[in-house]
């Protein structure tokens, strides 16, 4: 039964696209499609392109209109997919070409660094933070201020501004009525405060992560989904994390089964690919668990939030200076777990910190 | 008006007495500031008084007049000096800045200089270049020495209390124009103390960020009514002291306003404004700004004695207003 909503949005085709042109659209309310299968065709100034679905469901609602010039970011349609996708696929920027020089064998090339003027951006100080932290890129913007500056105005009324906060608005929705989804389920949150230390915040992050998977694995009964109440072949962890759209929720598969570095250095990347807007796509769905990690701040706990179908959700405060110590939160969906199971869990974790 | 609408000359000499009655080692001495009551009327009838010990009229020697406070301060006194032309501070440098800044610090904070040096500066009354100028941008350049420009008389007379209260030497810098001015605020009776090294916000407003001292206070204060009718809306900040220097009510404004003017009589090249632009430059509002920082001072030449060609030399409420106007305007 197909029971997530995904928006499949106008994509971001190069880097300097703002909008895309709605050619067509190939399927109506109602069609069953499969992962990779065409659902809609957009036109830009450079390119033409097919859209393809990014995971298999049924069509759910129309909501671009054919012939209309829409911003990137903008919904296209709405499917119902069958894998939990938290998050947009951000990862839809089309790599360059890279044309590899293959010098004749014998004859000494001559390596010529082709001399390009650099790009000289003037813009004032705001513009530049705000275009940061919005990644937008200056060279879009057109500027009208004196000596050809970019002015705060000509960032904040420019449409990349707008998009992002579109982008941004669009994906806050979604997070919303997904964990509506599980308001009225009953559950109980836990906390118990671990002493565990690490060399470095993100390790601990690796730590965490590690070792919560290592114990719904030999606790299989909570790494279950509620949909059909089975017990899942694999540990899927949502890690929540910061991302220039809003929130980012890439699922590490497995990750007690990857050696302690390697685990750190997946993390390390994906939180960079995050805050970027990226996100490898094999990494949206799969989750059978989420942790929403606060270590990087300065608060000290939260109260996790279960995300639907499972039965399990954790948070982590900052370290409180003094003693290193840090809040470790857990919810469980009653239905499938009782308090007294939930403070045996908790301590299972805390102790194998 | 209320009898406490003090004009600056009254503040200061109202200060003084005040010192002078809670602390027997508190004196003066200058040149004519006795029986002739001060170059600027400021001292008035204090000699008359509190007599002529402790109201002293010196010699026309400078360096003699601070050497001889830096010792009387180092012998426990408290000696206020007036110096009646700041530009007469270049005859004593030695006193200020080889002794009486270093003396603490070279004793290893073993002794105390507890010396108020007050000086008339500034242009605008006729007095040509070598009567005219603004250097406290010099003392600013010397640890040691904390420098004070009050911009009113209710700001005079707070200020130079706590200067005679500090136990190290304080620059006081006070320009002739403000003398005869009386202050937008009454002067409160006894003895308040205003702190050194605290910036004064005197008006908020959402569009640019003015940093003035002294006089220049009181024409970005004119500047900003004129501009409040065309909606410009200016916040005006007098840091009061130039050294030490409270820059985070700057930060914070910069932050509000995202631009940035200072205003100074003194000339614009090493000026004391540049530090207050190197301080936003390097500081935590850098990212805030939206618009070139304007700097609006002297020009880099002697001060001219024709009295058209003295006024055009510094910064006046018109060119305040122009420059508000266009920054805000062109820069959104």
């Amino acid at each position: 039964m197909s029971k997530f909503d995904y928006a499949v949005i106008m994509p971001k085709m190069s880097m300097t696209m703002e909008e895309g042109e709605l050619l067509g659209i190939r399927v109506k309310v109602g069609d069953v499609v499969k992962s990779g299968d065409v659902l809609f065709d957009v036109a830009t100034d450079k390119i033409d392109m097919e859209v393809e679905s990014p995971s298999d469901g049924v069509v759910k609602e129309i909501i671009g209109q054919v012939g209309s010039t829409m911003p990137v970011g903008a919904p296209v349609l709405m499917l119902l997919t069958d894998t939990q996708v938290m998050s947009f696929d951000f990862n839809s920027l089309p790599i360059e070409a890279i044309v590899p020089v293959v010098p004749t064998p014998g004859i000494e090339v001559p390596i010529v660094v082709p001399f390009t003027e650099p790009v000289v951006v003037r813009a004032v100080p705001k513009a530049r933070v705000i275009a940061q932290n919005r990644g937008i890129n200056l060279q879009t913007i057109a500027a009208t201020g004196p000596f050809g500056t970019i002015t705060y105005e000509d960032v904040t009324n420019s449409q990349v501004f707008g998009a992002n906060d579109a982008r941004k608005a669009s994906n806050r929705k979604m997070v919303a009525e997904t964990i509506e989804k599980t308001r009225g389920i009953p559950q109980i949150t836990l906390s118990r405060f671990s002493t565990h230390t690490t060399a470095s915040l993100e390790q601990g992050s690796a730590h965490l992560v590690s070792t919560w998977a290592r114990i719904l694995r030999r606790n299989a009964h909570f790494n279950i989904s509620t949909l059909d109440e089975k017990a899942h072949p694999h540990v899927g962890i949502a890690l929540i994390m910061e991302s220039k759209y809003g929130l980012a929720i890439p699922v590490f598969k497995d990750p007690d089964l990857s050696a302690g570095t390697d685990l750190l250095a997946w993390i390390q990347l994906t939180r960079a690919q995050a805050l970027h807007g990226k996100v490898p796509v094999e990494m949206l769905s799969g989750a059978t668990t989420s942790i929403f990690d606060l270590s990087h701040t300065k608060i000290s706990s939260a109260i996790p939030l279960l995300l639907p179908s499972h039965t399990t959700a954790l948070s982590v405060g900052a370290p409180q200076a003094a003693f290193a110590e840090s809040e470790i939160c857990l919810t469980v969906d009653l239905r499938y777990c009782d308090a007294l199971e939930a403070a045996q869990l908790l301590d299972q974790l805390i102790d194998a910190l | 008006m209320s009898d406490r609408m003090l004009t600056m000359a009254q503040a200061l000499r109202e200060a003084m007495s005040i010192a002078m009655d809670e602390r027997p080692e508190v004196f003066i001495l200058g040149e004519d500031i006795g029986i002739y009551g001060g170059a600027f009327g400021v001292t008035g009838d204090l000699y008359h008084r509190y007599g002529k010990e402790r109201v002293r009229d010196t010699p026309i020697s400078e360096l003699g007049i601070v050497g001889a406070a830096v010792g009387a301060a180092l012998s426990g006194m408290r000696p206020i000096v007036e110096i009646q032309f700041s530009d007469f501070t270049a005859q004593a440098m030695d006193q200020i800045v080889n002794q009486a800044a270093k003396i603490h610090f070279m004793v290893g904070g073993g002794l105390n200089v507890p010396l108020v040096l007050r000086a008339a500066s500034g242009s605008g009354t006729g007095a040509a270049a070598q009567h005219s100028q603004s250097l406290e941008g010099w003392f600013a350049n010397v640890p040691g020495l904390k420098v004070v420009i009050p911009s009113s008389p209710y700001e005079a007379k707070g200020l130079l209390l706590s200067a005679i209260d500090d136990p190290n030497p304080v620059i006081f810098m006070e320009h002739k124009l403000l003398y005869k001015i009386p202050g937008r605020e009454e002067v409160p009776e006894g003895g308040y103390r205003i702190p050194l090294g605290v910036s004064r916000v005197l008006r908020e407003g959402k569009d640019l960020t003015v940093v003035a001292t002294g006089i220049m206070v009181f024409k970005a204060i004119a500047a900003a009514q004129e501009l409040e009718k065309e909606g410009v809306a200016l916040t005006v900040i007098d840091p009061r002291t130039i050294s030490p220097l409270d820059m985070d009510p700057v930060y914070e404004s910069v932050e509000k306003t995202g631009r940035l003017m200072v205003v100074q009589e003194a000339p614009e090249h090493g000026g004391f404004l540049n530090e207050v632009i190197a301080k936003v430059a390097t500081g935590p509002s850098l990212g805030s700004l939206i618009a070139p920082v304007v700097r609006l001072a002297g020009m880099n030449i002697p001060i001219p004695y024709a009295p058209q060609l003295e006024k055009a030399a510094v910064p006046q409420v018109p060119d305040i207003v122009k420059a508000a106007r266009n920054v805000v305007a062109n820069w959104r």
